[in-house]
């Protein structure tokens, strides 16, 4: 079905827009949820949790890009979830490795609670991306919006994984001069 | 700024960004490479490769379980095939034709695998505390497995833009008045309706899309079901001919029967037994076997069963179909009663051929090469933490009805805390490697 007729369903408050949305979307949305908490029932429950999140949300919202539309609801959901099990001493999948790895993009001076524009930073890290080389910006991707391990990353890419850690710690250090540059860090 | 607020902030990139990354590689590397070794293996067979003027598959040489009768002119069928493919078979094409121009209507089609994208949430791993808590009522027995069994292109999968087929509503409509039938209704009391909607649901949904200066879409209305219902009862058949019979109120079962969810295997077969007498003449089955199977944990340890008849009749191979593409299944409601019975009914009509297919102990090293398609999120683990393996048909919304080696592997690294493990689905193809055209490589992603 397409993402026009599944947001058609929603706006038409058609209860199998939901149906539809896990036939087309579910394994993509388990992939991302999975990635970060690593754990089969925290993913499925944050997979409904965006369904029904969804289902809040359109109308008003008409999404131009489904997909990603509702893999940004996931992840956000992913994250809150860590951030709880975390707090409770839980398991937390990849989340703590990822945001570790994201650290480098921090000086220590800046590591503070200070809230920063999230659209702001967005739209400065999508600019910084697209001046990077293809491969580069698809590595960083795939790790820091996906959330793939390091191994999923050298099969898709065919790289070694030495070579996609390489490649993505230098795009970290590029970051955190551009975001300094740019006056997003102090 | 923290690392989270930084994640978060990721979260937003545009979505090209997205796209481009989704979309890498277009083609993994190396699967030319794999395609060039089963490409190999065929020849080593002296397996001739033929290319004629509507093939893009490689079409081998009649093989002794080779009994197929084509539904395509001339014994032939046109596949689609991937880019990888047609490049390796316009490299290849004279060398094909020299070598063998004898095609014969006995040839079996290559198969290209994919187009199901039946997963709905999580992925295909079962909780429990032991392999022997899974229980199964797969007919399939290693030891006397069909050496080739038969496969079938489905008539009901989406094509590449996810539109299925146009409905067989002639189709739709006899099975509704057999069913209503066997239930003891009469074909002239029977007034079969579809899913269009009425002119309220029009209007709302039109003013809707006005509201946003949008214009519905032409097939939104579109029907695709067939249903009829009266004084409690509704039947529902879809346009792939599955047929879900709605009880309203739901019935209530004589006492003594729990047909609760998380019922035990002991209390469902007894429900089983029941349902058998009672709906005997809608199963309309020469011989029914009861297919009570499951046993695996949700995430509060809760063990569930659910109850199935398929017809028991004919040899192995028959058995084995009935039990994948034409169960009935019997579904409770929250408080115990029967509430849906849904008729399976695969159309397999278009069937391409008896493929000869491998041993477990072949999929097995398959699997160890990364030949498998799984929706686990992790690499397969390795064949001595299999716990189980069972020849299945993925029934979905495949293109293709081909049998596979499903092994149950343990993952070691989401033991809970209390010792229940989980055993995650891989797939293996069940059909010889020189018939499949493209191969699985897990790529390290859902597939």
């Amino acid at each position: 079905m397409e993402d026009s007729d599944i947001i058609a369903l929603y706006w038409a408050r058609a209860d199998h827009a939901i149906a539809e949305t896990a036939a087309k979307y579910g394994r993509y949305l388990a992939s991302i949820a999975i990635n970060i908490l690593h754990s089969p029932e925290d993913s499925e429950e944050c997979v409904n949790d965006t369904y029904l999140h969804t289902w809040n949300a359109i109308p008003p919202n008409r999404p131009s890009v489904l997909r990603t539309w509702l893999g940004r609801i996931t992840r956000n959901l992913s994250l809150d979830r860590y951030k709880n099990h975390h707090a409770q001493k839980r398991g937390g999948g990849q989340a703590a490795l990822l945001l570790s790895e994201l650290e480098d993009c921090i000086p220590a001076p800046a590591h503070t609670n200070h809230p920063v524009e999230e659209q702001q930073l967005a739209e400065s890290i999508s600019h910084f991306l697209h001046s990077q080389k293809q491969e580069a910006r698809q590595l960083f991707v795939r790790r820091y919006w996906f959330g793939d391990p390091i191994t999923a990353i050298a099969q898709r890419f065919h790289l070694s994984e030495a070579k996609v850690k390489s490649s993505l710690f230098r795009t970290r250090q590029k970051l955190q001069k551009y975001l300094e540059q740019e006056g997003l860090l102090p | 700024m923290t690392a989270e607020q930084l994640f978060r902030a990721i979260g937003y990139l545009d979505d090209a960004l997205l796209e481009e990354a989704e979309a890498a590689p277009a083609m993994p590397r190396s699967s030319r490479l794999v395609w060039l070794r089963y490409a190999a293996v065929a020849a080593c067979l002296s397996l001739a490769v033929y290319l004629g003027g509507n093939w893009l598959g490689l079409f081998l040489q009649a093989t002794p379980q080779n009994n197929m009768s084509l539904q395509q002119d001339g014994g032939s069928a046109q596949y689609g095939a991937s880019p990888e493919a047609e490049a390796f078979m316009d490299e290849n094409a004279a060398d094909s034709a020299a070598r063998d121009k004898t095609a014969t209507d006995r040839e079996l089609p290559m198969l290209i695998l994919g187009g199901s994208n039946t997963g709905a949430y999580g992925f295909e791993g079962y909780m429990a505390y032991d392999i022997d808590a899974l229980v199964s009522a797969n007919p399939w027995q290693a030891g006397s497995s069909p050496q080739a069994l038969p496969v079938y292109r489905s008539t009901a999968a989406p094509d590449a833009e996810g539109i299925v087929p146009k409905p067989d509503f002639a189709a739709m409509q006899a099975v509704l008045l057999d069913i209503a039938g066997r239930l003891g209704y009469q074909p002239a009391d029977i007034i079969i309706q579809d899913d269009y909607p009425n002119e309220e649901t029009i209007r709302i949904v039109t003013e809707k899309y006005a509201a946003t200066g949008d214009t519905v879409p032409p097939e939104f209305f579109a029907a695709g079901m067939v249903y009829w219902e009266q004084n409690g009862i509704r039947i529902e058949v879809e346009s792939n001919l599955t047929t879900t019979i709605h009880l309203e109120p739901a019935v209530t079962l004589p006492e003594g029967y729990d047909f609760t969810h998380f019922a035990s295997y002991e209390n469902k077969a007894k429900v089983a037994q029941y349902l058998l007498a009672e709906y005997a003449t809608l199963l309309d089955m020469e011989e029914p076997m009861l297919a009570l199977e499951g046993g695996d944990q949700n995430i509060y340890g809760q063990r569930s069963f659910d109850i199935a008849f398929y017809e028991g009749a004919g040899d192995a191979t028959q058995q084995l179909l009935h039990y994948f593409f034409n169960q009935v299944q019997f579904h409770c409601d929250d408080e115990g009663k029967l509430f849906i019975i849904r008729l399976y009914n695969k159309d397999l009509s278009q069937k391409l051929g008896d493929y000869p297919i491998i041993t477990p102990e072949e999929a097995l090293q398959l699997a160890e090469d990364g030949h498998y398609v799984t929706s686990a999120p992790e690499a397969y683990p390795g064949s001595a933490l299999v716990a189980k393996t069972e020849l299945v048909y993925r029934n979905g919304r495949e293109e293709t009805y081909l049998p596979y080696y499903r092994l149950y592997a343990e993952l070691p690294t989401m033991e809970s805390d209390n010792g229940v493990k989980t055993y995650a689905a891989y797939y293996v193809p069940a059909v010889q490697g020189q018939y499949i055209q493209n191969m699985p490589l897990w790529d390290g992603s859902f597939n």
